[in-house]
């Protein structure tokens, strides 16, 4: 069929999914709490959301994802208002059923997953999920180490306390999102 | 040391040391001459025939300049309170030149026009894209050159952490990954080289903005979740505007030019049939027609082996089928239908229907998004420091430009026949038309 529209809807429903999930529960959803939390819902709870992160010192980032929230905000599915907190908040607009329904197929297939996303990681500010997603990532990619992850960790992110680096190492390994020797 | 210097119609003098020049020479960066930097836009712009080995020289030049303008502005900062040290910053110098130098050695023939033959990561369920490629020619061809060197005896840099550099997969440079800013990212030395040296070469105005204001005013502010990250002085405000419109016009009036992205459809098309002969005999290659995956040296080799004068030779031969006629013949398919820039949901509404229509009566042609172009542009925007450089906090441009807040992302999409089927198809989208 060469005149099937390519527009990828599915990417488009994940983030106007996360908007209407997010929007009563984070203290401000905004671009980037976004960027971590599709990280986590593809590297956590595997869901194929086809977007690819590389890391910098603010954490794993997608540029492709970073354009398409703002195709979805130019289609209605989404809203970027100025924030009170600085940055963008990011709320479903007028058009976000009409999105999501096009996206319906894998919307429903991992509503367990988008739910589970939600409870563990739904109430954190940008820069805690920053810190979370960047030591997932670096478990992932580079260490298995407690002190070696820790240590890299404090090393990118200076500003980050070793305490708080610590205590937040233990609480994702106890929930198995860290796989540590 | 030595230093040689190389003569850019963009930016004068690119200096380059014994180390870089030895790898210039190598054939893995030698065949970026034998890749067109925007493949076959000399169709409608003529002086377009520039290729990748300029470019890439010019995005080592002007990442070079953006790290010395912000090591000479902002040094005490570096080594007070991000621990940078001497030596460390002028190995990471060295590193960055490298992988600035190297990013687009993995392009395949006519550049992001062959994309769309790579074959999907397992590990990611995405298609690999040129930098993976890049990353393999580093990794597997060009260890002895980077590492055996001997003005690398200072820094001891490996092959390996340049393709983890330009991969962006591995977090143990540290502090150091600042600089990756510099190589990928809204404000890098990668669009704001290509951008004045597509436009000089096509001719056009579009791609225009001051450099040395921009040289002069990036600097490293702090995000919302305080990581250091590159972004603009408050003076600078007028040339990351200028900087963002100039990607903005050249994706409209050049990248989606329709003419040129029916090409890059029909390049794509001679690429797989082209594959597809080559790879018919050979045992090891099980998906015909797709380029073989970055994960050997072998494959890396086959893979690098196609340039643009190897598909040349095939399409001045026939060897292309159709697709190589229509280039050679400039016959390219015509758009007959497109959305407007921001599409709205009627828009898209009429064109699923168009598009249905004309699969139903069996008109051939193909429909392009400008989404899922690789030129694709979203609504951008760049960090500004505000306060006069007195604290490192940054907001977005489009706070504070109403220009930039104005802008909307190009979602244009089109719909493309060949020419002898140009009049039935505009009937058929006439019939539609009446019945929506």
């Amino acid at each position: 069929m060469p005149f099937t529209t390519n527009v990828p809807w599915q990417k488009y429903g994940i983030i106007v999914e996360l908007a209407r999930r997010l929007e009563t529960v984070s203290p401000q959803f905004g671009k980037t709490a976004l960027q971590k939390m599709v990280y986590l819902l593809t590297t956590i709870y595997h869901v194929p959301c086809h977007y690819e992160h590389t890391i910098y010192t603010y954490g794993p980032y997608s540029a492709e994802l970073a354009e398409d929230v703002e195709f979805v905000a130019a289609m209605g599915g989404v809203r970027l208002t100025e924030g009170n907190k600085g940055g963008y908040k990011i709320s479903p607009a007028e058009h976000a059923d009409w999105i999501a329904d096009k996206a319906k197929d894998v919307l429903e297939k991992y509503r367990g997953e988008f739910a589970a996303l939600v409870a563990d990681f739904g109430s954190f500010n940008a820069r805690e999920l920053e810190l979370r997603s960047t030591l997932i990532f670096l478990n992932k990619h580079d260490q298995t180490n407690t002190s070696n992850l820790a240590k890299e960790l404090t090393e990118l992110k200076p500003y980050f306390t070793t305490n708080e680096v610590s205590a937040v190492i233990d609480d994702l390994a106890e929930k198995r999102f860290l796989t540590l020797e | 040391m030595l230093v040689y210097e190389i003569r850019d119609p963009v930016h004068g003098f690119i200096q380059i040391n014994e180390w870089e020049r030895q790898i210039i020479n190598d054939p893995v960066f030698q065949r970026l001459r034998r890749i067109r930097q925007l493949a076959w836009t000399d169709m409608v712009y003529p002086g377009a025939c520039h290729n990748r080995f300029e470019h890439s020289l010019g995005v080592m030049h002007v990442a070079t300049k953006m790290f010395d303008s912000i090591t000479r502005k902002e040094g005490e900062y570096l080594k007070d309170e991000l621990n940078f040290s001497e030596h460390g910053l002028d190995r990471d110098r060295t590193l960055l030149r490298l992988a600035c130098l190297l990013h687009d050695v993995g392009h395949s023939p006519f550049s992001h026009a062959g994309e769309g033959l790579l074959l999907t990561n397992p590990d990611t369920g995405k298609s690999y894209k040129h930098e993976h490629y890049s990353a393999a020619a580093v990794r597997y061809l060009l260890k002895d050159s980077i590492e055996n060197n001997p003005l690398n005896e200072n820094y001891h840099i490996t092959a390996e952490e340049v393709a983890q550099f330009l991969e962006g997969s591995t977090a143990r440079f540290g502090r150091s990954l600042l600089w990756r800013d510099l190589l990928s990212s809204q404000l890098d030395a990668d669009r704001a080289d290509y951008l004045l040296r597509d436009s000089y070469h096509c001719g056009v105005t579009y791609g225009h903005y001051d450099i040395n204001r921009l040289l002069s005013t990036v600097t490293i502010g702090l995000s919302d979740t305080g990581s250091p990250i590159l972004s603009v002085e408050e003076g600078g405000i007028h040339v990351a505007e200028a900087l963002i419109l100039a990607r903005y016009q050249m994706f409209t009036q050049v990248y989606f030019q329709h003419t040129r992205r029916a090409y890059d459809h029909h390049i794509a098309d001679v690429l797989k049939i082209l594959l597809e002969k080559e790879q018919e005999h050979d045992p090891e290659i099980t998906i015909k027609g797709k380029f073989p995956p970055p994960t050997s040296t072998e494959n890396t080799l086959k893979y690098l082996h196609w340039d643009d004068w190897k598909v040349y030779g095939l399409l001045s031969d026939g060897q292309a089928g159709e697709p190589g006629e229509l280039i050679k013949r400039r016959n390219h398919y015509r758009c007959i239908h497109q959305t407007h820039e921001v599409p709205t949901k009627r828009d898209m509404d009429f064109i699923d229907l168009l598009g249905t229509e004309l699969d139903r009566q069996g008109i051939p042609g193909f429909m392009d998004n400008a989404t899922s172009s690789w030129y694709k542009t979203g609504k951008e925007d760049i960090l500004i420091r505000t306060n006069n450089g007195v604290s490192r906090k940054t907001v977005p441009l489009s706070s504070l430009s109403s220009l930039i807040q104005g802008l909307k992302p190009v979602m244009q999409q089109r719909i493309y026949v060949p020419q002898a089927y140009k009049r039935e198809a505009k009937l058929i989208k006439a019939s539609v038309k009446g019945e929506c």
